[in-house]
């Protein structure tokens, strides 16, 4: 029988302080995070412009998803929205598919023991230090380099040598889309090399010597090696790669001529962005940017699953399965009164 | 003991919380404060400075002041708070005159600052007064929790006899409540490159050049003797936006009617502008406000701009655009027209209701102060006693333009621009989103034009409903 003091001891409880030192962050984080989330979620069923205190149910989704609303511009929203949606992809697809096949190659090129490339620290530098630079830099940069026009360096430099028009970096809907998806990939390449880089390091060398040993070719080793090995890694980058595309902003907004940003650029993130901040209340369309949020939201989600579902370790999944066939069978068996742990 | 950790926790949470409350408050700047100083200094005892500045303003204010009415708002000797998008104009302002008030710029340029004025307005921040410019005032004088009658600072549509009537049309809400004055008149002008119509026009003064421009038929007649004889060189007018502003503003007729997009203007103006673009009088992909804007100035390709009165000052558009060398000219052009202005509004949250009163008497009404705020900025300010004594006394003479005096040809238009109902709150928007569907539709016809303007219009404004 424990005394009285010791009864007291255990039933003093410390937990609670503990709790009480994480509150503040999780009543900040639930101003700040979570009930912006929600937030988001009702305004999206909430009217636009000056009818933007009503409550309209599904109409915000009706209008830019099938273009079926009460406003007489619910055709052209729902135009402007899906245009929006397949820009985001285009720059996605345009911007992450040339980057992960020059971050494979120069990672590959890096870790080879056998390549011994002179200035490897020098390079890896050098090709991260894009990302270091703000995007808003960035798009100063280029829009001053590449102008529509002859004043610009690259233009002037080009009608120097003889060309007759200037080119329309900035304007032309083809060529300025082609231009985000070059920066892009000239920011991130260097970020997405580092991270495949751990992920071949990773890898264990005596891999590669057995292979060496039985006379694999570099192009063996490598897709019988190093892709199915650096899967995780591949994955990880795919899965953030397609969360920032999706919400890809920075870029397709800030990079134009005059005040308005380009319509031929305009991203999902681009188009919730100009819905809500257009002044007072009463004028901007707080519905559709909510409703636009949330299906970004959904389509982000969905992908996320189907990649993670797709690149699942298969070998893992098959071993947990046999695994609990045999505890059924073996609980089934002790069900019987056969058997005795 | 655990109430107290409570209490400590809770108070550190909302400590924490309330760092993240901070908006648009990058720009506060209080103006330089040498006169506040001085003023302060001169009176000896500092706690006193607020109310002997107004007293003093208020004495110099002169006859017409104490006609005013009754001040309702508060007033208390907190510093007089101005929101506005830019420097140039209130600093000067402040540094002249008042001394005694501090100002916050939302920086950004006129066009675009509404948008961070509302997220300024509603912050709960202080704010006594700030700046609406004409394309988007409506939004914030119809709306009783953005501003307050002029009347609650005793002033009244009274003291604007003397003012260019349309500033004061546009100042009035939808219930005919006087809510914001002007110091400006924005009327504007086409500004020429003196030595290219010389060259080109062979016109040697001012006057043969307004005879040359001086409707819509014959600007397009010069512009085509301007490009045989530059061989198509020089344009006549910089940019589409340029010539947007000249041809609608004077065309009196709003945007929306009701909550119905009208279109005529923008089709006769496309119509028009169309043509130019054809036969190379304009560059449709110059930009206005941009650095090819200023180049096509500066490298001598166009005879001239659009300008409103405030491009004209030191430092300003015209300068920046080759007016330094002295052998610009500015005439009236083909129609009166006005770009911008600044109207000063009261915020319903103001609480200090006699510097506002003062700050507003001393910009809006007072000819004296207006007239020596137009000499010292070169700002065409909106009262004709003051303007018409100027001109007659020919004491402006602006160096950018050659020693012309601009308020000479700017009074002319001010006193010729009429509005009635031509301003909605939708203007700014869609006026952006008509010249961007223009130029990026150009080689369309103007049908198509239109058709892309009208389904961009209500996609954008789902309040809207076409013709």
């Amino acid at each position: 029988m424990a005394s009285a003091a010791q009864r007291r001891i255990k039933a003093i409880s410390y937990a609670k302080y503990g709790y009480m030192f994480i509150a503040p962050f999780f009543l900040v984080y639930c101003f700040f995070q979570i009930w912006p989330l929600i937030y988001t979620f009702i305004l999206s069923f909430k009217g636009n412009q000056s009818s933007y205190a009503d409550f309209v149910g599904l109409e915000n989704y009706s209008t830019i998803l099938f273009g079926k609303g009460s406003s007489a511009g619910a055709q052209a929203t729902q135009q402007e929205f899906l245009k929006a949606l397949g820009n985001t992809f285009i720059l996605w697809f345009g911007n992450f598919i040339p980057q992960i096949l020059l971050s494979l190659l120069l990672a590959v090129w890096f870790t080879d023991a056998k390549v011994k490339l002179p200035g490897k620290g020098f390079f890896k530098i050098v090709m991260y230090m894009p990302n270091i630079i703000t995007a808003a830099s960035v798009a100063a940069l280029y829009v001053n380099l590449f102008g529509d026009s002859k004043y610009y360096f690259i233009n002037g430099t080009l009608m120097n040598l003889g060309m007759e028009e200037p080119i329309k970096f900035i304007s032309d809907p083809v060529v300025s889309k082609i231009m985000v998806m070059y920066i892009q990939t000239w920011l991130w390449f260097g970020n997405t090399m580092i991270m495949l880089m751990s992920g071949i390091m990773g890898i264990n060398p005596s891999l590669f010597e057995a292979a060496d040993i039985d006379g694999a070719n570099s192009s063996q080793q490598f897709f019988k090696i190093t892709l199915p090995l650096l899967q995780p890694i591949m994955v990880y980058t795919l899965v953030t790669s397609m969360i920032g595309g999706l919400q890809m902003f920075d870029l397709p907004y800030l990079y134009h001529n005059g005040a308005n940003f380009s319509r031929d650029l305009e991203t999902v993130a681009v188009y919730i962005y100009y819905s809500f901040n257009k002044g007072t209340v009463a004028q901007a369309n707080y519905g559709y940017a909510g409703a636009a949020s949330i299906i970004i939201f959904i389509i982000t989600a969905i992908l996320g699953s189907i990649t993670f579902y797709m690149n699942r370790d298969k070998d893992a999944i098959a071993k947990k399965k046999q695994r609990k066939k045999a505890e059924k069978q073996m609980k089934a068996k002790m069900k019987q009164g056969g058997l005795t742990l | 003991m655990s109430k107290l950790t409570r209490t400590l926790a809770l108070l550190a949470t909302l400590a924490m919380a309330s760092s993240a409350f901070v908006a648009c408050g990058g720009g506060n700047t209080e103006s330089t404060g040498s006169t506040a100083e001085t003023t302060a200094a001169a009176d000896g005892s500092s706690e006193e400075a607020a109310d002997t500045t107004a007293a003093d303003a208020d004495s110099e204010g002169g006859e017409e002041q104490s006609a005013g009415g009754e001040i309702t708002l508060p007033s208390d000797d907190d510093t007089l708070t101005v929101v506005c998008w830019t420097d140039a104009d209130l600093a000067n302002m402040f540094d002249q005159f008042s001394g005694h008030a501090k100002y916050q710029n939302c920086g950004d340029n006129g066009g675009d600052a509404s948008t961070k004025y509302a997220t300024y307005l509603n912050s709960g921040d202080d704010v006594d007064l700030f700046v609406a410019e004409a394309g988007w005032i409506l939004n914030y004088i119809n709306d009783d929790s953005f501003s307050a009658p002029l009347s609650d600072l005793g002033i009244t549509a009274d003291d604007y006899k003397d003012a260019y009537q349309y500033t004061v049309e546009i100042g009035t809400d939808n219930n005919g409540v006087l809510k914001g004055a002007s110091w400006q008149a924005a009327a504007g002008g086409y500004a020429y490159n003196a030595d290219l119509a010389e060259q080109y026009l062979g016109v040697t003064s001012p006057e043969e050049m307004q005879a040359k421009i001086d409707s819509w038929d014959k600007f397009e007649a010069t512009a085509a003797e301007l490009k045989e004889a530059s061989d198509g060189k020089v344009t006549i007018a910089a940019t589409i936006g340029g010539l947007w502003q000249a041809f609608s503003t004077a065309k009196n007729a709003a945007w929306v009617d009701g909550t119905t997009i009208k279109t005529d203007v923008a089709k006769e103006f496309t119509d028009m502008v169309k043509g130019y673009v054809d036969n190379g009088y304009v560059d449709p992909t110059v930009e206005q406000w941009s650095t090819d804007w200023t180049n096509v100035g500066l490298n001598g390709e166009t005879l001239g701009y659009f300008y409103s009165t405030w491009c004209l000052g030191e430092g300003a558009q015209l300068e920046q655009n080759g007016g330094n060398a002295g052998n610009w000219r500015i005439v009236r052009g083909p129609q009166d027209f006005f770009w911008g202005g600044s109207w000063l509004c009261v915020s319903p949250n103001c609480n200090t209701a006699d510097q506002a009163a003062d700050f507003i008497r001393q910009f809006t009404v007072n000819a004296d102060t207006m007239e020596e705020y137009a000499l010292y900025s070169g700002d065409f300010v909106n009262n004709k006693v003051a303007m018409d004594k100027i001109v007659a006394e020919g004491s402006n003479s602006n160096p950018l333009l050659g020693g012309q005096d601009q308020f000479a040809v700017l009074a002319d238009v001010a006193a010729g621009i009429k509005m009635s109902d031509s301003i909605s709150k939708y203007d700014q928007s869609l006026k952006d989103t008509f010249l961007k569907t223009l130029k990026d539709n150009i080689n369309k016809d103007t049908d198509a034009i239109l058709d892309a303007f009208t389904s961009q219009a209500l996609a954008d404004n789902p309040d809207l409903s076409a013709e």
